[in-house]
């Protein structure tokens, strides 16, 4: 089973961005045939093929998130590189196919959060049934005493069970057209992935209520201040090859996964802070960071981005992709790992 | 009245008695901070002085139940007259002696955060426990009685009303009161001048 996980994710995930490149094949330097092929390869081969992306943005949204609603496009941005959240999913868009296996309807394999609700519901089983097995025992002690009459709680547990079983829900009806489903579920991008979806591979054009949008008009929706001290980082982490995902739901700003959420989990947790401001957090600030993170076994790192500060940029000044480069050169980021220590349970 | 010994800002008791009272009069613990003289790196089983917040600090002095002692001033003083034999003789110096040399204002305290100062009273009021949250990531945690008989109940945090603050501090601090079987506590006080406060549980769905 293992096995053929790993063997379907590593065929699926080839792609560590949403470029389509042909590898070369392999080189033995002392066979003619295997170096001809080799050269006709590296002449002929078609070049990185971009997979062009186009998102919108609606910059009334709140949530400042690039929104991608073609099907495919969405697979693609997940499948290569891991960009962006489905709007009703944990992070992969899975929610058309998790509605139609709800449904009864053919939807294919099950998803990361469907494994996990079951892993839940187990271990739910499991807790109540030792619950009962436990209340059993303590009655049928009560039983021996001749305190109470005796009774089978396990079976009157079951009992209840088959009649709690949960319909189709009536909003259900609204979601069937025909005899399929409505697409509800679009894929959300961060402002960062977006940016660099946009100016750092190419692949995306975002356009607004105006069309598509012009650098200067994405750099200033989607870069200002805050934003783009998360950038930098987010492009940092991104160019040393690291798969970078939001990491709100352990209260930082990253975290960082080596290839990808289904190989493995994240190993590190990431806070973008701009290192030329003095940034005031109470000590026990950083204590809860470090403790949330060390409670789900990551390690947690500061990112110090240094250089011009982010509110007194003139982002206006930012027109073509060389201006975007030039302000970014400006930047460098340090890493600084920080960890809860303990002295008196550290000591021998 | 409770002499708080003010050094280098920290609020510091150093009456076993006077100890003893705030724990069991005005429900403030504050912690032990004194080591042996021989282990300067000793870090449990801490003994006298007692260090107090600037919270802690501050409400006493509010509440008239306790006076400020400029520590090196009585210090001196107290020398100032005695003879080397009888400073022998006279054993640890007292704080208690220093009633002459009390310190009015709260100057040389260190100051509490406003925000954070309205939150503590706001508790303090409701007849709870508190203690610094440093140890579990929170400002304060507070307890529903002594920190000796009860786990916390809450890690609280002061704000200002209309105060931004970022949506992944809700996050973290929600998470990590749960994940120790708390609630996470956030208050304010409102234009109106009522204090008001929400508490927050993570709910982990997916």
């Amino acid at each position: 089973m293992k096995g053929s996980w790993n063997k379907k994710i590593n065929e699926v995930y080839v792609d560590p961005l949403p470029f389509e490149v042909q590898p070369l094949p392999t080189l033995i330097l002392h066979n003619p045939v295997s170096v001809l092929y080799f050269l006709y390869k590296l002449c002929f081969s078609p070049a990185p093929r971009q997979v062009k992306i186009a998102g919108t943005f609606d910059p009334n949204d709140p949530s400042m998130a690039v929104r991608v609603t073609d099907e495919s496009t969405m697979l693609r941005l997940w499948e290569m590189g891991f960009f962006g959240k489905g709007s009703l999913s944990r992070s992969e868009p899975s929610w058309y196919g998790r509605t139609c296996r709800r449904l009864g309807l053919d939807g294919g394999e099950m998803s990361l959060e469907e494994l996990t609700e079951l892993r839940r519901q187990k271990r739910r089983i499991l807790k109540r049934e030792r619950d009962l097995a436990e209340r059993q025992e303590l009655h049928n002690k009560l039983v021996a005493e001749g305190r109470a009459e005796p009774v089978n709680l396990i079976e009157l547990a079951a009992l209840a069970e088959e009649d709690a079983q949960p319909p189709i829900r009536d909003e259900d009806r609204e979601l069937v057209k025909g005899d399929t489903i409505i697409k509800l579920e679009h894929l959300q991008l961060m402002p960062c992935e977006a940016l660099f979806l946009q100016l750092g591979l190419g692949v995306l054009d975002i356009s607004d209520n105006d069309g598509v949008m012009s650098i200067m008009k994405s750099v200033e929706s989607l870069a200002k201040g805050k934003l783009l001290t998360e950038y930098i980082a987010y492009h940092y982490y991104r160019s040393l090859g690291w798969c970078v995902r939001s990491g709100v739901k352990f209260g930082t700003d990253f975290i960082l996964y080596r290839r990808g959420p289904p190989f493995q989990h994240a190993e590190f947790a990431v806070m973008a802070v701009y290192a030329n401001r003095h940034e005031i957090h109470d000590w026990w600030w950083s204590q809860g960071v470090a403790r949330v993170v060390g409670s789900v076994k990551k390690t947690l790192a500061f990112a110090y981005v240094e250089g011009p500060d982010p509110d007194l940029v003139d982002y206006s000044e930012i027109k073509t992709i060389s201006d975007w480069r030039a302000l970014l050169a400006q930047y460098s980021v340090q890493s600084v790992i920080y960890s809860r220590w303990t002295p008196n349970r550290t000591r021998d | 009245m409770i002499d708080i010994a003010i050094i280098d800002g920290r609020g510091l008791v150093f009456d076993v008695k006077q100890i003893e009272e705030l724990r069991s009069k005005h429900h403030i613990c504050g912690i032990l901070t004194g080591v042996l003289p021989q282990f300067p790196q000793q870090n449990v089983f801490m003994g006298l002085p007692l260090q107090l917040m600037p919270e802690d600090v501050w409400y006493l002095v509010d509440q008239d139940l306790a006076r400020l002692v400029d520590s090196k001033r009585a210090h001196e003083e107290f020398y100032k007259d005695k003879e080397p034999e009888e400073e022998a003789s006279s054993g640890m110096v007292r704080i208690a002696s220093a009633t002459k040399h009390g310190l009015s204002p709260h100057s040389h305290a260190r100051m509490p955060n406003p925000e954070a100062y309205l939150m503590y009273k706001y508790l303090m009021a409701q007849g709870l426990y508190i203690m610094p949250g440093l140890r579990f990531g929170c400002q304060y945690m507070v307890y529903p009685g002594d920190p000796l008989r009860y786990h916390a109940h809450y890690n609280a945090l002061g704000k200002s009303w209309r105060e931004p603050f970022p949506v992944l501090d809700i996050v973290r601090s929600g998470r990590l009161a749960t994940s120790v079987k708390k609630n996470w506590v956030i208050g304010a006080e409102s234009p109106d001048g009522e204090y008001r406060v929400f508490s927050i549980e993570w709910a982990a769905f997916g």
